[in-house]
């Protein structure tokens, strides 16, 4: 036997079936082969990814270049003119003028397939995208939770159907096998590697996937199917063809391991749909948005994780994108709630434009952390669903308008309190009043200042002192007008008691220097009074009791 | 023949449209005003929860936050979690005086905004997501398909509803299960109940004094 020295591995192996530990389980009977793959070919993909699909006439899709501008796919119309795929373009042209021509989008069939690979994630955790238009799931391990393989394939097929997609599936234990039963198109179900050779070999050459000129010259020797194939003597058929067919051959019988890598799904998730024309209607706009967010809570379940914002864009013809987030409060996975977060944004939204395309980003996408649920009766009137809330009210009226306060250890007045950011979780034990984490800092005020005095230490002092502050505080204090050096506020304010002196704060340029006093006006609305004790020693109201 | 004779008085009183008053429920679920004089008016004693409750004014800050002190003292002290949330109040909520009277200010949640729809949305929000204890809502221009909203959320979210409104629209019917109207005298506030569902309308006198606040404080202090 001649063995050629370039190769000696793949060359001593020809003789005899390759020694793999596929090949010795396959030889064990009654043993389980370790995989089975299931194979989702579609046909049709090309013309799936279409805008318009939906266009009645006849069309086609075109893939290469100029001379070489082949027929890549037909719609029905097109096939019952008698366009056939792999067709010259003009020869397409000759049988029907109108005919309406596309070009092949391969980046956008990638795309799909992707988006496709994700979902089938629910099946199985090992999905493989075989290029150009299929996908192959190990399912030897999900079988039994989805009731058998027929069960299985009758799932896939239907929920494959809701998204219109043509499919043809087949079940077998190599990966190539499946590839190319499916491609037949007869849906064979091949659980035992027993069956692979006699069922492989009724298959045409042109399920192979192997090129024209092959396929052409194998028909030429009289090579019509698989099994003539494998009739052949190995070593003239690797010398005549190369000995990648030979191989794949073996990878199809088992004879070769066929590894292949799983599908990894993208860390953040990115979607876009075009809409059917321009529109500036919210409701329609929702409807896609609507859509967008199932995928990405698809998305989410199959990876256990939840997102912390959103990006929604949306395109316009002639001008730059509008870009609208989303924030929440903490990670989640619920659509309804992204949903009503984006529809809370959509409504108060002002469009420059119509808006032709719609995307959705995800943010950092993390794994969703447990949470403690009850196991007996869950009461759902007494769920304390703050966050939601605060997203609700800050998605519609902005970040800023929701705060809460919280007060800071000072004595002039309006430095006494400030916003912070609201509690999401509290804990009772927590000091109530120190301020935690100003996010609005009062302009001029020291940093850092705050922090020297516990509150607690001022309210005491203030509680010895007895000098009691308004609930309300005026932002800005309102000067009053005097009579006789005495303050006016729709008539006469009469005191009730007073003085207090705050006279503090040279060191950050926002001193005063003031006197207090508790006043009542003739209905007896109780005011909080100061006099400025420096020129031109006006009077101001600076809060009510309330 | 009992049953023609019947007839009428039968769909007279199963007529959806009549409410008799002998029909509610005794228990009206209340938490205690906090004020002895107006609790005892008070059918359950005190504001009924879940439910909206309309304070009327003539001028904003004439005792409206001293009459709900008590109140608001008490819901901050509750063990469950639940936030006291104020939408569009007319100035500063002074944190300070907050914390000195007695409120739990991790609990206060403040909405700023000035427009109407957007007090609307936002109390309806507060009131139906069963996380507040309490809203406290300053309105202005509440329609009556607005405030039956706001019951119905009220009462969906068990929550305690107050909603301030200018005193006047106290001729202008409303679904609230309590409505109050403050008037600030010399000598006191003048509380007149003017609808509280089970009870009487009538006028309550308490003299809310300077050191008022305070007293309120240590009084639920000691309490708990």
């Amino acid at each position: 036997m001649a063995v050629p020295s370039t190769t000696p591995g793949l060359f001593q192996s020809l003789p005899v079936p390759a020694v793999s530990p596929a090949s010795e389980s396959l030889n064990r009977a009654g043993d389980q082969f370790p995989h089975l793959w299931l194979c989702i070919n579609l046909p049709r993909l090309a013309l799936e990814v279409l805008n318009d699909k939906a266009v009645a006439g006849p069309l086609v899709v075109v893939d290469g270049e100029g001379s070489h501008c082949l027929v890549h796919a037909v719609n029905e119309t097109a096939r019952r003119q008698g366009i056939h795929c792999g067709s010259g373009l003009n020869a397409a042209y000759a049988l029907c003028p109108h005919l309406q021509i596309y070009r092949r989008d391969l980046h956008r069939e990638h795309e799909c397939l992707e988006k496709l690979a994700l979902w089938a994630t629910r099946f199985t955790p090992w999905v493989h995208i075989e290029r150009p238009a299929a996908l192959l799931l190990e399912v030897r391990g999900s079988l039994r939770l989805f009731n058998g393989a027929d069960r299985l394939c009758a799932q896939i097929g239907t929920k494959l159907e809701a998204m219109h997609h043509c499919r043809q599936l087949a079940l077998a234990p190599t990966p190539l096998a499946a590839l190319w039963l499916a491609r037949v198109g007869r849906g064979v179900l091949i659980m035992q590697p027993q069956e692979l050779p006699g069922q492989l070999g009724k298959l045409p050459l042109h399920c192979l996937g192997w090129p024209d000129k092959t396929i052409a010259s194998l028909k030429g020797m009289g090579i019509y199917s698989v099994r003539d194939c494998l009739r052949l003597p190995r070593d003239g058929f690797a010398r005549r063809f190369g000995k990648r067919y030979l191989q794949q051959l073996d990878r199809a019988l088992g004879r070769l391991p066929d590894p292949r890598p799983s599908f990894v799904a993208p860390d953040r998730f990115r979607e876009t749909i075009e809409m059917p024309a321009e529109t500036a209607n919210t409701h329609q706009l929702l409807i896609a948005a609507e859509r967008l967010i199932a995928q990405l809570t698809g998305y989410l379940i199959a990876r256990q994780a939840g997102v912390q914002n959103i990006g929604l864009r949306l395109f316009h013809s002639e001008q730059s994108p509008t870009v609208m987030r989303v924030g929440l409060l903490e990670q989640c996975q619920d659509s309804r709630r992204l949903l009503s977060l984006a529809r809370l944004r959509l409504e108060s939204l002002k469009l420059p434009a119509p808006v032709i395309a719609l995307q959705l980003m995800s943010g950092k996408v993390t794994p969703l952390a447990g949470r403690e649920r009850q196991l007996f009766a869950y009461q759902p009137g007494l769920s304390c669903d703050r966050p939601a809330l605060l997203e609700n009210l800050r998605t519609k009226l902005g970040v800023s308008a929701v705060f809460s306060v919280a007060g800071v250890a000072d004595h002039r007045p309006e430095s006494a309190w400030c916003r912070v950011e609201p509690d999401l979780r509290v804990s009772r034990h927590a000091n109530p009043s120190v301020a935690k984490r100003p996010i609005f800092e009062a302009e001029g005020r020291a940093p850092g200042w705050s922090g020297g005095r516990n509150l607690r230490d001022l309210e005491e002092s203030e509680n010895r002192n007895l000098c009691p502050r308004p609930l309300w505080l005026l932002s800005q204090p309102q000067r009053l007008s005097q009579t006789a050096g005495r303050p006016d506020y729709a008539g006469p304010l009469v005191c009730e008691t007073g003085p207090e002196r705050i006279e503090t704060g040279w060191w950050d340029c926002g001193d005063i220097v003031r006197d207090y006093y508790i006043m009542r006006d003739v209905q007896g609305l109780r005011l909080w009074v100061y006099r400025e004790r420096r020129a031109p020693y006006d009077w101001y109201l600076h809060g009510y009791f309330g | 023949m009992p049953s023609t004779q019947k007839e009428p008085l039968y769909e007279l009183l199963h007529h959806p449209h009549i409410w008799r008053a002998c029909e509610q429920d005794n228990k009206i679920k209340a938490i205690p005003t906090g004020h002895k004089q107006l609790d005892s008016c008070l059918p359950g004693g005190g504001w009924p929860v879940d439910s909206l409750n309309e304070v009327l004014l003539d001028r904003r800050g004439q005792g409206e936050l001293r009459l709900l002190l008590p109140l608001l003292v008490k819901l901050s002290s509750l063990d469950d979690d639940r936030c006291l949330i104020w939408i569009a109040p007319p100035w500063v909520p002074y944190a300070p005086a907050l914390a000195a009277a007695g409120i739990d200010l991790t609990r206060l949640l403040i909405v700023h905004t000035q427009v109407e729809e957007e007090i609307m949305w936002a109390t309806e929000q507060s009131l139906r997501s069963g996380s507040c204890a309490a809203v406290l809502s300053w309105s202005t221009r509440a329609t009556a398909a607005g405030l039956r909203r706001l019951q119905l959320a009220a009462a969906e979210g068990g929550t305690l509803g107050v909603l301030f409104r200018p005193a006047t629209t106290v001729a202008i019917a409303s679904p609230a299960a309590l409505r109050l109207l403050l008037n600030q005298t010399a000598d006191g506030l003048v509380v007149k109940v003017l609808k509280s569902r089970g009870g009487k309308p009538v006028t309550v006198r308490l003299p809310l004094g300077a050191t008022h606040t305070r007293d309120v404080a240590s009084r639920f202090k000691t309490d708990s």
